[in-house]
């Protein structure tokens, strides 16, 4: 099995919402918690395991806004393992999960440095390492409905651009989507990191010719004083 | 990257003390040495003190040291680990060697275990280096020119406390001295000149968007968060460009000008002194060179945030 995400680039509108379902699940989960500096002071602070930032992409015919959600991509090389002096970092056999045992970790930042993606996060009150952990303490739980048994941030998508599954898997939801996408893209692939999850990319979208919309013959009448009159 | 001290004391200090502890083994075990098993006993616990201090000062940095004894346990992939297991295996080794010098032990199994202490401390520089080197993420540090540079700086740190230890009396030592820094020298300019290279990855490998301009417009969150602080460390170009001259000055030219001089006999008086100035000025001048070594690494995460 190698599980991991979809994120859907053309469809996330930068809610963070799941940034948010992902704090409330994990605060109480198997590596929490995770507890804020000052959360109501003028500059709050704490561990966060997904973050989504946005930028502006400017393309010659289609320039556009991106809302870019971030967290572990779960990467097939894992330097952020290969690091860890402890053990405390590691990279399940069965399904590929990287994940960070809490018991052992000593907190000396080294997985954090090896890793591309800004994926882990000290947590200064406990003093270890956090990341998203899949939320493997729900998608295996079997005292949850099934169609629950999947991460806190793909459940609360409320436009489905977060999907979860199995990429081993040819019929799951994340083989499906990026089959039709030209298999997702991977994050800086010049490091050979590997990342397991996959982004789509926006699609094109319809031109639209400014040219067009500038040469038009000014219009007469009323809509035309209206246009003058407001025009900048 | 944020230069937290105790890292920049860690790796100056402890190559000091492994550096100073090489080149005792060394000189002894070519009949340079020219000291009494007293002398020898204080100077090499002169040069653990060192390593000691360094390797402690290098826990100060964990946020959860109580797990610290756990570090031995990645020795097949950690460089960290690899450094802690040797460092632990450098403490009997090293020990028996002074012990068998304090007890006037000679024999070819002496030699064997001098160079079992040389290869290890070799080791042992090589692996701070790698700890730094084996970083694909920051391209400043995964850079061919980084372990030579441990290794030379090391050698140069440990010639330079001989020369306090001895009064730098003898040619040899000034010449090979000024050989160890002045290679350090060059790696280094070679180093500064090879940061100015491009690096393979942009915000346009890290976002996908190959073919576009790409800026941040909201970074998501209003106050400084544990990646900013860690790897968008920002110091002017103004005041890198002066550490760059004040560390080559203070590492290499002064050591370099006050060897030769104390070489060609020019200055006789404050021979004591000049060997104090020497060995303090590579110190504040490692010093600034490892912070430099942090403030100019470029973590890609930086990409994320819009910074190159």
């Amino acid at each position: 099995m190698k599980l991991g995400l979809v994120i859907d680039l053309d469809t996330c509108v930068g809610c963070h919402g799941c940034a948010t379902a992902c704090k409330q699940w994990n605060t109480s989960g198997t590596i929490g918690p995770l507890t804020d500096q000052q959360p109501y002071a003028e500059n709050p602070d704490g561990p966060w395991l997904n973050r989504i930032r946005t930028f502006e992409v400017e393309e010659a015919s289609s320039s556009k806004t991106v809302h870019f959600p971030m967290s572990c991509l779960h990467c097939e090389n894992a330097d952020c393992v290969t690091v860890c002096p402890t053990g405390a970092s590691y990279k399940r056999e069965e399904d590929g999960i990287v994940l960070v045992d809490q018991d052992k970790c000593m907190g000396c930042n080294l997985c954090a440095w090896a890793c591309p993606y800004g994926a882990r996060e000290l947590d200064t009150n406990q003093g270890t390492m956090k990341k998203c952990t899949l939320c493997v303490d729900r998608i295996y739980d079997q005292a949850l409905p099934e169609e629950d048994r999947k991460p806190a941030c793909v459940l609360t998508c409320p436009t489905n651009s977060r999907l979860f599954g199995d990429f081993d898997d040819p019929n799951s939801d994340v083989s499906r989507a990026i089959q039709g996408r030209d298999g997702g893209v991977d994050l800086m692939p010049e490091l050979g990191y590997q990342p397991t999850n996959k982004y789509l990319q926006p699609r094109p979208r319809k031109q639209v010719d400014e040219l067009s919309i500038s040469n038009q013959e000014p219009k007469s009448g009323l809509s035309g004083w209206i246009n003058k009159m407001i025009a900048r | 990257m944020h230069p937290a001290f105790s890292v920049l004391f860690f790796t100056v200090t402890s190559g000091f003390g492994y550096g100073f502890m090489l080149c005792l083994i060394v000189l002894q075990q070519l009949g340079l040495l020219d000291m009494g098993r007293e002398e020898f006993l204080l100077w090499s616990g002169v040069a653990f003190a060192l390593f000691t201090l360094g390797l402690m000062s290098s826990t100060l940095h964990l946020a959860n040291p109580k797990n610290a004894w756990r570090s031995f346990v990645r020795f097949r992939t950690s460089w960290l680990s690899r450094e802690g297991v040797f460092a632990i295996v450098g403490y009997p080794v090293l020990g028996a060697y002074v012990a068998a010098v304090w007890f006037g032990q000679t024999g070819l199994w002496l030699h064997v275990l001098a160079l079992v202490c040389i290869a290890l401390i070799l080791v042992l520089l090589y692996c701070t280096a790698m700890i730094y080197a084996s970083l694909k993420t920051i391209p400043q540090w995964h850079n061919k020119l980084v372990p030579p540079i441990f290794l030379t700086l090391g050698v140069s740190s440990g010639l330079v406390c001989v020369g306090l230890a001895k009064g730098w009396q003898h040619a040899e030592l000034s010449i090979t001295a000024l050989f160890f820094l002045g290679l350090s020298a060059i790696l280094k300019l070679q180093y500064f000149s090879s940061l100015g290279k491009p690096t393979r990855s942009s915000i346009n490998t890290a976002t996908s968007f190959s073919q576009a301009s790409v800026t941040l417009f909201d970074a998501g969150h209003s106050s400084q968060n544990f990646l900013q602080r860690e790897f968008v460390y920002e110091v002017g170009p103004k005041t890198t460009a002066l550490a760059r001259k004040a560390s080559l000055t203070m590492a290499f030219l002064a050591p370099l000008v006050l060897i030769a001089l104390l070489w060609s006999k020019t200055v006789t008086d404050y021979t004591q002194l000049a060997a104090w100035a020497i060995v303090i000025s590579l110190y504040v001048g490692l010093l600034l060179e490892r912070w430099l070594f942090f403030v100019e690494a470029k973590h890609v995460v930086r990409h994320y945030y819009d910074k190159s």
